[in-house]
């Protein structure tokens, strides 16, 4: 083997590492890219009574949400109660470094204004939005939740909204920190709470 | 004639006996409203209901002029969704008793055209199957704290 075919050779198999080399690292920012898609949460706007809530202008707060509808007898009240009466007992200067917002899935019945006395029945700076069922269908999927119209020919309701209830904690960066089943809200809630917080 | 009398004599007898929330067979227990949000006009009823007769009973709702429907509904709960149907009836066996609680079995009052509020009492009646009513009167309670 000559000099020249020996040098080829080596030339060649450094190519071939650098070209392994920066596939390598293409596939790895790749997937970089791509993870996000299979995160819950994200940033989003919803119309309130006093404007439009958007999510990235609450970096200094953690913001609690909840996804129901205000004509919900029963579960919805007692989740958003839970919610205002843990916030009550929490000192003012992290009540201060929090924000929670009810978003309904019932943009037929609840109206934006409706919905703002609604939300201050509760806890006096919960805000509350809705919006128009195809952003609404997104922000729902975007958060892992669920909700479906269920119809109710024999009962003076007419539909009721079957839905998951469930707190979502959004931190300071906008992101997704955690959630709260239902029935585990009164005893995780400020604890979870007190961790987003200063 | 007599029969007509006799109809109109248990009926007005029935009706004396209903007291406020005992009747000759059936007994509630704990029972209370929700107070509404301002604005809403959709609340809810828990109690504990006691069939203290020697025959099965079957509630089906409730009335009040106070509310366009009152209706026996429950909640169940799957894989974190919550949904809530109208029982047609609820039955309660002899002797026993049925608990109607957040999260589970209420007494639905749609279209209130009157605001619940805490500390007042809200007075309807209990229908059941076999025609019978019952009248109850219920103290108003808030979740707020």
């Amino acid at each position: 083997m000559s000099i020249i075919t020996k040098k080829l050779i080596v030339v060649l198999l450094l190519l071939f590492a650098l070209i392994l080399g920066i596939s390598t690292y293409i596939n790895v920012n790749h997937s970089n890219t791509t993870a996000p898609k299979y995160t819950l949460g994200g940033d989003f706007n919803i119309p309130t009574a006093d404007g439009l809530f958007k999510l990235a202008d609450y970096t200094n707060k953690v913001v609690v949400l909840y996804f129901g509808y205000a004509s919900c007898p029963d579960v919805c009240p007692t989740a958003l109660a839970l919610v205002g009466n843990i916030l009550k007992t929490l000192p003012t200067a992290t009540r201060e470094q929090i924000q929670p917002l009810f978003i309904s899935v019932d943009p037929t019945r609840d109206t934006l204004d409706k919905l703002k006395t609604y939300g201050h029945y509760f806890y006096p700076t919960m805000l509350s939005g809705t919006a128009d069922r195809q952003q609404l269908d997104i922000l729902v999927k975007k958060y892992g939740a669920y909700y479906k119209i269920n119809q109710q020919t024999e009962s003076a309701m007419g539909y009721t909204v079957d839905h998951t209830s469930r707190i979502y904690l959004i931190d300071k960066e906008g992101l997704l920190s955690d959630t709260i089943a239902h029935a585990d809200i009164q005893n995780n809630l400020a604890k979870k709470v007190l961790q987003l917080t200063e | 004639m007599k029969a007509t009398n006799l109809i109109t004599a248990s009926l007005i007898y029935g009706s004396l006996s209903f007291s406020q929330t005992v009747l000759a067979d059936l007994s509630i227990k704990e029972g209370y409203l929700r107070e509404v949000p301002p604005g809403q006009v959709i609340s809810a009823a828990f109690m504990q209901l006691t069939n203290n007769s020697d025959n099965t009973v079957t509630l089906i709702g409730g009335s009040s002029p106070e509310v366009k429907a009152i209706e026996v509904h429950n909640h169940t709960m799957l894989d974190g969704v919550m949904k809530m149907t109208k029982l047609a009836g609820l039955e309660i066996e002899a002797g026993k008793t049925v608990s109607l609680k957040p999260g589970g079995l209420h007494i639905m009052f749609i279209g209130l055209t009157k605001n619940l509020q805490k500390g007042n009492n809200f007075s309807f009646r209990l229908n059941f199957q076999n025609g019978e009513s019952q009248a109850v009167s219920l103290p108003i309670k808030s979740l707020i704290k």
